[in-house]
């Protein structure tokens, strides 16, 4: 008899043969039983196996998962999926239980709200969610309040290649076009080829509003097996150290786990456990780390031959540890066999800097090549850093030049520090010039990834003042009064700095134009970083001119150019929804954005690295205006309330904590990700939406004066 | 120990307190679905403790990975997804370390219907079969990937998925007449 072939047999199972290929199994079926049983096999073996093997764990491994979570372990599953995915956090929406109990209370409009803002998440997924380099990948943004209604959105990216992030940062690129279909955006790019890692956020095309989602859309290349690419992990943890050095330990960790032979995955899960760790904890964590250091080490040593790369890989590991009989060992490898290999030049500069002593610039000076490789290149960063310590202002002018030429967006730098040298004035107002002209020839490429155009321009702005303050003294100094004072005009007109206004105001007063000072100092005055005690100093400098009446008439003319100055950067959006978060303690605590008194909530998180610096000086503006009678509302992660009073006690903050734990704070208040100040009127709208502390008292105090003033129209309508 | 809660707390309910760092919440999740974890681990890696292992990951990296979970279908369903996936890079590591094992679960509680020794013997047909071929079939008949998707996640075409699928059968086929 000939039987039907396996594939045949399993077709005819599951059910996917024509009508024609059926009939003539089911006909050969009734005549074998050998072929009857494995056509019942095929359709129960699955089913019984299934039941056979879906068993209980062992009572233990409960205990250890409840263990590592309260110890705080993380793992990072791969739950990317050939489908698309969602990158992002989703909230839950609408959750019923609470619409009911709302419903009872008769507060139907606040489940209106509710359900609203369960519209205003956004969303980005991309298809394949494992992307190979050079890949082409399809985009579905959903809108979410921020974006929602345009025609067509712009995708764009911050690029990490295998090389890494170089001195200017990764560039940010245009990819491309979003179109809307039906309730979705859609689009297509190819992944580019030379990069491993990529960030995203989607805009509106003035750029006056960005949907980063706190950078956490974001996409590695991966290999065709599915798994990201090690340069793809690391260029991820590199990326994500400065924003969540939580993501960044569990990157790490899953760069160990994929490729455990990698040493480089664990020198970098070293840096995040360090950076996560408690005092206590660290101890145990180098101690782990030095064992495997000895491993790798071991390894190395009983191999026959061994590369530069590997034990260069090695040797960062020692280096990180600190453990210099290891690094010792290695680094005299290096040196002595390969002495001319890339990696063996990246650490003997890394040693020149990090050692001691007057020869190191010289040192680096045989080292370097006008037109030399990747390392050669990086040889004038570390010249300047030398430099810059040493007090050599020769140095730092050669070498800031060779730097510049390599990255000319570092003139900034040059002209800045080169401006603090008394010695070199001349050639660093030559620097600040080439600086000013950089920043006016600086296009939209240079625009962060976060940032809409109307807040690009005032950073832009901020540096303008910056330069033309420095460079209006510069002249005063060198006798050419009157170029001085026009330079420091534009300073002035340029931003609202305190310390450009008393740099202008010395200037006036030198060439003795009180009058023209006497406005200056004012405001001064107005700033509210400024302590009481200024008034009796600029009365000092005014003498004759002083007069009570005419100051306090000018220091109010300050506060007036201030708060409008200030309201230029000001938006104008709805709270959407309620602000509704829940104590450490346990309880919910709803807050009404409307307000007797203008409020500002701060979303920090202590694994955000630019967050947790902000935390000092919040801990000094919260009191200071809740002095004023602003209310202040911070917001953080979830986490256990036990180990967030002792990260508040160790660090002596003492402003009021809630957590979010179903966003909803976050989605009514738009916020997307930290550090993120955002400030609301009396009348419960938002006001400002930053980033830095600084302008926080500036920003309360121009809304506490002028909340009722009408909203300038033009903000408002660019703003929506 | 851990006990199930008089009132059995929704599912997306939990699925928010686990979201939010609750252990309990955890906890419940765990009781209810670590035996379908634990089963699409163990079809793929053959041994309890990699299993095991495999369940540890799963829940401890649950709180975080629910943040990226769209409640488009049952959890169960997508746990399962994600226990197939994390077994298959430990898998990957397992073939650098060289080790192949495939043990039995001789201790298991009794499901309805079979009996231990059906149980056994069923473990045994899926220890006869090459790793290779196992994990598709495993893949595709358990877990219901296409071939597509599956070459996608073994880094193999879909015709050699189609390929290992049928081999698989026929090789049961003989085991289960020898």
């Amino acid at each position: 008899m000939i039987h039907p072939s396996t594939s045949r047999l399993h077709g005819y199972a599951a059910g996917t043969l024509n009508n024609a290929a059926r009939a003539g199994v089911a006909a050969h079926l009734e005549r074998c039983a050998d072929c009857r049983r494995a056509v019942a096999d095929m359709r129960e073996f699955p089913a019984a196996l299934t039941r056979a093997t879906d068993a209980a764990p062992s009572p233990a491994a409960w205990d250890a998962i409840a263990a590592r979570v309260s110890a705080g372990d993380a793992v990072l599953l791969p739950v990317a999926s050939t489908e698309a995915v969602p990158v992002t956090r989703r909230t839950p929406w609408l959750r019923i239980a609470a619409g009911v109990l709302l419903l009872l209370a008769g507060a139907a409009a606040a489940i209106r709200s509710t359900r609203e803002a369960a519209a205003e998440a956004s969303e980005l997924s991309f298809s394949p969610a494992t992307p190979v380099a050079g890949g082409d990948v399809g985009v579905v943004y959903r809108a979410g309040a921020l974006l929602a209604g345009a025609d067509s959105l712009v995708l764009r990216a911050r690029l990490l290649t295998a090389a890494g992030r170089g001195m200017a940062g990764a560039p940010t690129v245009r990819l491309g076009t979003l179109r809307r279909d039906g309730s979705e955006y859609r689009g297509r790019f190819a992944f580019p080829d030379s990069a491993v890692y990529a960030v995203f956020a989607v805009e509106n095309g003035g750029a006056s509003r960005v949907d980063h989602n706190g950078e956490q859309w974001d996409l590695m290349a991966h290999d065709r097996a599915g798994r990201p690419l090690p340069d793809a992990l690391l260029q991820r943890v590199d990326d994500v150290q400065s924003r969540d050095t939580r993501l960044m330990e569990q990157t790490a960790r899953r760069m160990t786990e994929l490729y455990p032979e990698r040493v480089d995955g664990w020198m970098w899960l070293f840096h995040a456990q360090t950076a996560n760790a408690t005092r206590e904890r660290a101890d145990s964590v180098t101690r782990e780390h030095r064992a495997r250091l000895q491993a790798f080490s071991a390894r190395l040593r009983a191999r026959s031959a061994r590369t530069a790369e590997e034990v260069s890989g090695v040797l960062w590991y020692a280096d990180a540890l600190d453990d210099s009989a290891a690094a010792h060992e290695w680094r005299d490898w290096m040196y002595r066999n390969a002495p001319l290999d890339v990696t063996s030049r990246r650490h003997r500069v890394f040693q020149v800097v990090r050692g001691r002593g007057p020869e190191r610039l010289a040192e680096l000076e045989r080292m370097w090549e006008p037109s030399g490789d990747a390392v050669a290149a990086q040889v004038p960063f570390s010249g300047f850093q030398l430099a810059a310590a040493a007090g050599d202002d020769e140095a730092l002018l050669r070498w800031g030049d060779r730097m510049v030429r390599i990255e000319p967006r570092f003139i900034a730098v040059l002209a800045r520090m080169s401006m603090t040298r008394p010695a070199i004035r001349p050639a660093a107002m030559e620097r600040t010039r080439l600086a000013l002209r950089d920043l006016d020839a600086g296009g939209d490429d240079r625009r962060p990834l976060t940032a809409t155009r109307a807040e690009h321009e005032r950073s832009s702005d901020g540096a303008r003042g910056l330069f033309l303050g420095l460079l209006g003294r510069a002249l005063a100094e060198t006798g050419s009064t009157r170029a001085a004072l026009d330079t420091l005009s534009r300073a002035v007109a340029a931003t609202w700095d305190p310390a450009v206004f008393r740099g202008a105001a010395q200037v006036r007063l030198q060439v003795g134009d009180t009058a023209g000072a006497l406005p200056l100092l004012a405001r001064v005055a107005a700033d509210p970083s400024t302590g009481a005690g200024f008034a009796d100093s600029a009365r000092a400098m005014l003498g004759a001119r002083y007069d009570r009446a005419g100051w306090a008439r000018e220091v109010a003319a300050g506060h007036g150019e201030m708060r409008a100055r200030v309201m230029r950067s000001a938006v104008n959006l709805p709270v959407r929804g309620e602000i509704r978060l829940q104590r450490p303690g346990g309880g919910e605590q709803t807050f009404s954005a409307r307000s007797d008194s203008v409020t500002v909530v701060a979303f920090w998180s202590r694994w955000c690295m630019p967050s947790k610096q902000d935390l000092p000086e919040l801990q000094q503006i919260a009191a200071e205006l809740r002095r004023r009678g602003v209310r202040v509302i911070t917001v953080t992660h979830d986490e256990p309330p036990a180990a967030l009073r002792e990260f508040l006690a160790s660090n002596g903050l003492t402003f009021p904590v809630f957590f979010d734990p179903d966003n909803a704070a976050r989605r009514a208040l738009q916020n997307q990700g930290t550090p993120n100040y955002i400030v609301l009127d009396r009348t419960g709208r938002i006001r400002f939406h930053t980033y830095g502390t600084e302008d926080l008292l500036a920003q309360a105090d121009a809304l506490r004066d002028g909340a009722d003033a009408p909203v300038d129209a033009a903000v408002t309508n660019a703003d929506r | 120990m851990l006990r199930l809660s008089p009132s059995v707390p929704a599912e997306d309910e939990l699925v928010r307190d686990v979201r939010g760092g609750s252990l309990n919440a955890l906890g419940t999740l765990y009781q209810r679905h670590s035996p379908a974890v634990f089963g699409a681990a163990y079809r793929i890696l053959g041994t309890r403790p990699d299993a095991e292992d495999v369940v540890q990951d799963v829940f401890v990296g649950l709180p975080r990975a629910l943040a990226g979970y769209q409640e488009r279908g049952r959890l169960e369903a997508w746990l399962r997804r994600v226990a197939v996936r994390t077994a298959l890079m430990r898998l990957r590591g397992r073939a650098r370390r060289r080790e192949d094992a495939f043990d039995d679960l001789p201790e298991l509680a009794s499901p309805d219907g079979e009996s231990a020794l059906d149980r056994l013997a069923l473990q045994r047909r899926l220890r006869l079969l090459p790793e290779k071929l196992r994990i598709v079939l495993v893949l595709k008949e358990i877990e219901g990937y296409s071939h597509d998707e599956i070459g996608a996640l073994l880094g193999v075409s879909a015709g050699t998925s189609a390929v290992r699928l049928f081999r698989a059968w026929k090789h049961l086929r003989s085991g289960a007449a020898s």
